[in-house]
């Protein structure tokens, strides 16, 4: 297996009295897409978010790109190629996307703004703001964002929640085509029969910590997964 | 990566721009205050009129760091209100900018107000 360009390793957090990660781990593998699978409420984006800094862990460590990150934060990651898709609002909301992808690319002069508008096919909306946009058209103008970055490594939170069947398609060829350019893709998310036929690797979260299950296929084979997660009718 | 590192346009022109009127917005506010202050000193006589101006629009030190402090804060709990800090971070722009520009245009404003020559 390819070492990881990305891995958050044996994260612990605490809320107050409650443990949330318990020696809890994610990793993105160039070239292939990761997915983190788990219950709502077991500390998935909890994870991320430690990850990308924005919340501070009682021990675990980041490495991206081979440099380790005791104290991680977004800002060192993102300029070393890391690029962050919350499970929030991305886009400032009086800005259009035209602007947004003129500031990417001011700061990243390598940052390929038409290839991510055909992409995920936001080329008639670019001028738009946040708020015009429907809820799906925003994703995808987030993701184009995204993909404008030309990033080494996107970890994505929920890239799927509440989007239409054709535009989950789209997203789902946009992210398998920025893995395929050499990306290591990580994304969370519930919609099991999407996440399942676009991953390559799967990796599930109970009881705070993360268990790496192999390919889809080897996933499916795992009892306690299907017995925990899946339905028994999957 | 820079230590430092402003924010690409457009941002470069937005956070400076929110900063400069709030800072107007605020001064404006003071100065309403003071003139109904004034007003009710002078109909009480507590005070007599022509009182010198650059005593009401030059605030002392502490007050003008206190204002530059407090503009600081409202730039960043706007910017985060906006949900603006996950894009910038994208951008390799440290959380503490926003508030650092938003300070520092309150700061250059009172330092022109202090430099007229009222």
């Amino acid at each position: 297996m390819v070492a990881p360009v990305f891995a958050a390793e044996a994260m612990w957090k605490s809320f107050g009295p409650r443990p949330i990660l318990r020696d809890a781990s994610a990793w993105a593998f160039p070239g292939s897409v990761t997915v983190l699978l788990g219950r709502n409420g077991c500390g998935k984006s909890t994870l991320l978010r430690c990850a990308m800094g924005y919340l501070r862990t009682f021990a675990g460590v980041v490495i991206f790109r081979e440099a380790r990150y005791d104290r991680p934060s977004l800002a060192r990651l993102a300029a070393d190629g890391l690029f962050y898709l919350a499970d929030r609002r991305l886009l400032a909301r009086g800005l259009t996307l035209r602007q947004h992808l003129s500031a990417l690319q001011h700061r990243y002069p390598d940052a390929a703004a038409e290839a991510a508008l055909d992409l995920y096919r936001t080329a008639p909306f670019q001028d738009r703001r946040p708020h015009e946009l429907s809820g799906g058209e925003e994703r995808r103008a987030e993701l184009t964002v995204a993909a404008a970055r030309a990033p080494a490594c996107l970890i994505a939170d929920e890239p799927f929640r509440g989007l239409a069947p054709l535009d989950a398609e789209v997203v789902s060829q946009g992210l398998r085509t920025l893995a395929e350019r050499g990306a290591a893709v990580l994304i969370t998310g519930h919609e099991v029969h999407q996440l399942l036929a676009l991953g390559d690797h799967i990796i599930w979260m109970t009881g705070g910590t993360t268990h790496y299950l192999g390919t889809p296929a080897q996933a499916l084979e795992h009892r306690l997964f299907r017995w925990d997660y899946l339905t028994a009718t999957f | 990566m820079p230590a430092f590192s402003l924010p690409p346009p457009p941002f470069r022109r937005v956070y400076p721009t929110r900063a400069f009127v709030l800072w107007a917005l605020l001064r404006a506010g003071m100065f309403v205050i003071w003139v109904l202050f004034r007003a009710a000193m002078l109909s009480d006589g507590t005070i007599t009129a022509g009182e010198p101006v650059r005593e009401i629009i030059v605030l002392s030190g502490p007050a003008t760091v206190g204002l530059v402090v407090l503009i600081g804060i409202l730039g960043d709990i706007d910017a985060r209100r906006r949900d603006e800090y996950v894009f910038l971070a994208n951008l390799g722009i440290r959380r503490i900018t926003v508030p650092l520009i938003s300070g520092a245009v309150a700061a250059v404003a009172e330092l022109l107000l202090r430099a007229f020559p009222w």
